[in-house]
């Protein structure tokens, strides 16, 4: 198995290398970006196996954007390359998602496959990113 | 604000204008009754021979009248209430007045100076100081006192025929002037006196009314500033968590990754001071994710939207599946009893969320190895009731009332469990009161607590 490409979109430089030391410590390699935009960019780009997504960057729901772009239907979106890439998503302490026993699916559905509260635990972390990247392939 | 609390209260008190004259009105169909009763038994049961046919058409005049009052005054209210309120003094004066005219015919037709119906001018002098100003009530007194002279002089100078009831009066002594003089002295008196006397405990009531007014506008904005304070503390609280919450979350990130040897190897003398480093970070997020949850539920009522219909089996289940580990760990017995079929409530999920975690942990937390967790769900008079009972260390009874109180921990809770904020809670209470819900503690020191939350459905 290659090294696996996960990208780290995230404005907190601290957060981003709590999350690399473990990653890079467990071969796989690590490519960041630190707005919404240049994340997507590179997400194009690069095509990475995992995206790592904080939710609050320059605005409280631009991971979300981020998230809605990425898995885009349109068939002219700028991100088609990227729709089968899994998406883990940063969420702060105490930071409304939406709870999962609510039979109503509504606006607030993500489409993620999973989240990891800050702070982020290195063990969790590697074991969520271990299961989605071995679910990819 | 403050403006539009006064033009509510002035509103009140056009309310109770309104009804006055409501009254003033249904008052009216009573006497119409009363004139006819009266004056059919004094006819035919003891045959005193009152002119019927003009008495009752006096009546079917008035009975006409108010039905015209009646017609007009819901009209002119379904028109606009501001020309209601402009003409409600017109409307009051000219009703009065035309009672007069009606009153002076019955008087003329019973008896003149001589017919006991002349008492009656004393209650309208009494409704005109109840529905008008002092100086109108004067005004009406003024034009009775006219009629009534006027009454007098005309049948006395025999320009209008005396009406005279034998079986009363068998001689006629309205021609006596001295007699004339008398009665029209004490009517007049009794009517202006009666005036006074009404317009001035009117006048005193209308103050207090003003007065109360006055202050209930007060009280209103200074609770509408104090809850404005509050808001605003509170929204400072959460933007000052909101900023504590990010980099706490960096340090403690950090610190786990030095721990756990990912930037390099570290001492065991150092591991054991990044762990105690960590522990404190830990608090403080903890607390900040307290606060955050208080501030949540003192915002206020929940916005229309964003609350779903939740199964309360299902987060009972979800809360309890995140805690298992805890639950095993200490080897506590638990019984969970829900609805046969989903209880669902009307809530922000996250809420619900925060109040099960809060109940269920606390349960676990103050439960000592062993010990038992019931938790059930019933359906009741349009309420869902949620009961966490546990058999842990109790609270208490020094204690029970202020558990609500921010940041108190109680002395046993503090011996069997060291970290925590205090904040519990008095999250779930806030929480609770955003749905209109309600929280009940028993507890026996020792023996165990019953937390019971009802929420209305």
């Amino acid at each position: 198995m290659a090294n696996q490409k996960i990208l780290i979109i995230d404005d907190d430089p601290d957060i981003v290398e709590a999350m690399r030391m473990p990653l890079e410590a467990n071969d796989y390699k690590v490519i960041t970006a630190d707005c919404g935009k240049e994340g997507l960019q590179k997400a194009r780009e690069e095509v990475p196996d995992l995206i790592i997504l904080d939710v609050m960057m320059e605005t409280d729901t631009e991971g979300f954007h981020v998230a809605y772009e990425l898995r885009s239907e349109k068939h002219d979106s700028e991100y088609k390359n990227c729709r089968k890439i899994p998406i883990l998503m940063i969420t702060a302490i105490s930071q409304k998602k939406g709870m999962s026993f609510s039979p109503e699916k509504d606006d607030a559905f993500l489409p993620v496959d999973n989240f990891i509260e800050k702070p982020i635990q290195p063990k969790d972390l590697l074991k969520m990113v271990a299961e989605l990247v071995v679910n990819k392939e | 604000m403050p403006y539009n609390t006064h033009t509510q209260e002035r509103s009140s008190v056009e309310e109770e204008l309104i009804e006055r004259a409501l009254w003033f009105i249904s008052l009216r169909w009573i006497t119409v009754a009363g004139i006819g009763i009266t004056s059919l038994t004094a006819c035919f049961v003891l045959n005193i021979g009152i002119p019927l046919i003009p008495i009752l058409i006096i009546s079917a005049c008035i009975l006409l009248l108010n039905f015209v009052c009646i017609t007009y005054h819901h009209y002119i209210k379904c028109i606009s209430y501001r020309q209601y309120m402009k003409s409600h003094q017109r409307f009051v004066n000219l009703q009065i007045f035309t009672d007069w005219i009606a009153l002076v015919f019955l008087v003329h037709y019973t008896g003149g100076i001589e017919s006991p119906v002349i008492f009656y001018f004393i209650f309208h002098v009494i409704i005109a100081a109840i529905l008008l100003s002092r100086k109108a009530c004067y005004l009406q007194t003024s034009f009775a006192v006219l009629l009534i002279i006027s009454l007098s002089i005309l049948e006395y100078a025999n320009i209008i025929p005396h009406v005279q009831i034998k079986e009363l009066f068998p001689n006629p002594i309205y021609d006596n002037s001295l007699y004339l003089l008398a009665t029209l002295f004490f009517c007049i008196t009794s009517l202006y006196v009666s005036a006074y006397l009404a317009t001035s405990i009117a006048n005193r009531i209308r103050k207090r009314e003003k007065e109360i007014i006055v202050l209930k506008d007060n009280i209103t904005d200074a609770y509408q500033a104090l809850e404005k304070k509050d808001r605003e503390k509170s929204e400072f609280t959460y933007k000052v968590t909101h900023e504590l919450r990010a980099p706490l979350s960096a340090i403690q990130s950090l610190l786990k990754s030095v721990e756990e040897g990912y930037a390099g190897e570290v001492s065991e003398k150092a591991k054991e001071l990044i762990i105690r480093s960590e522990k404190r970070t830990g608090f403080l997020l903890t607390l900040v994710k307290d606060l955050l949850d208080l501030v949540t539920g003192k915002i206020g009522k929940p916005r229309e939207g964003d609350s779903k219909s939740v199964d309360i089996n299902e987060a009972v289940k979800c809360t309890l599946n995140l805690m298992q580990e805890k639950v095993k760990e200490k080897n506590i017995k638990l019984t969970v009893n829900t609805t046969e079929k989903p209880a669902y409530l009307k809530i922000i999920p996250d809420d619900l969320d925060i109040i099960m975690t809060n109940l269920i942990g606390n349960a676990i937390k103050y439960t000592r190895e062993g010990g038992t967790i019931n938790i059930s769900n019933i359906i009741v008079d349009n309420e869902i009731r949620i009961d966490v009972s546990d058999t842990g260390i109790g609270i208490h009874k020094d204690d029970i009332n202020e558990i609500f109180d921010q940041f108190y921990r109680s002395k046993n809770a503090k011996a069997i469990e060291s970290d925590g904020t205090g904040l519990g809670l008095t999250i779930v209470k806030n929480l609770i009161k955003r749905y209109d819900g309600h929280i009940d503690v028993q507890s026996k020191l020792g023996k165990g607590t019953t937390v019971t939350v009802s929420f209305p459905v």
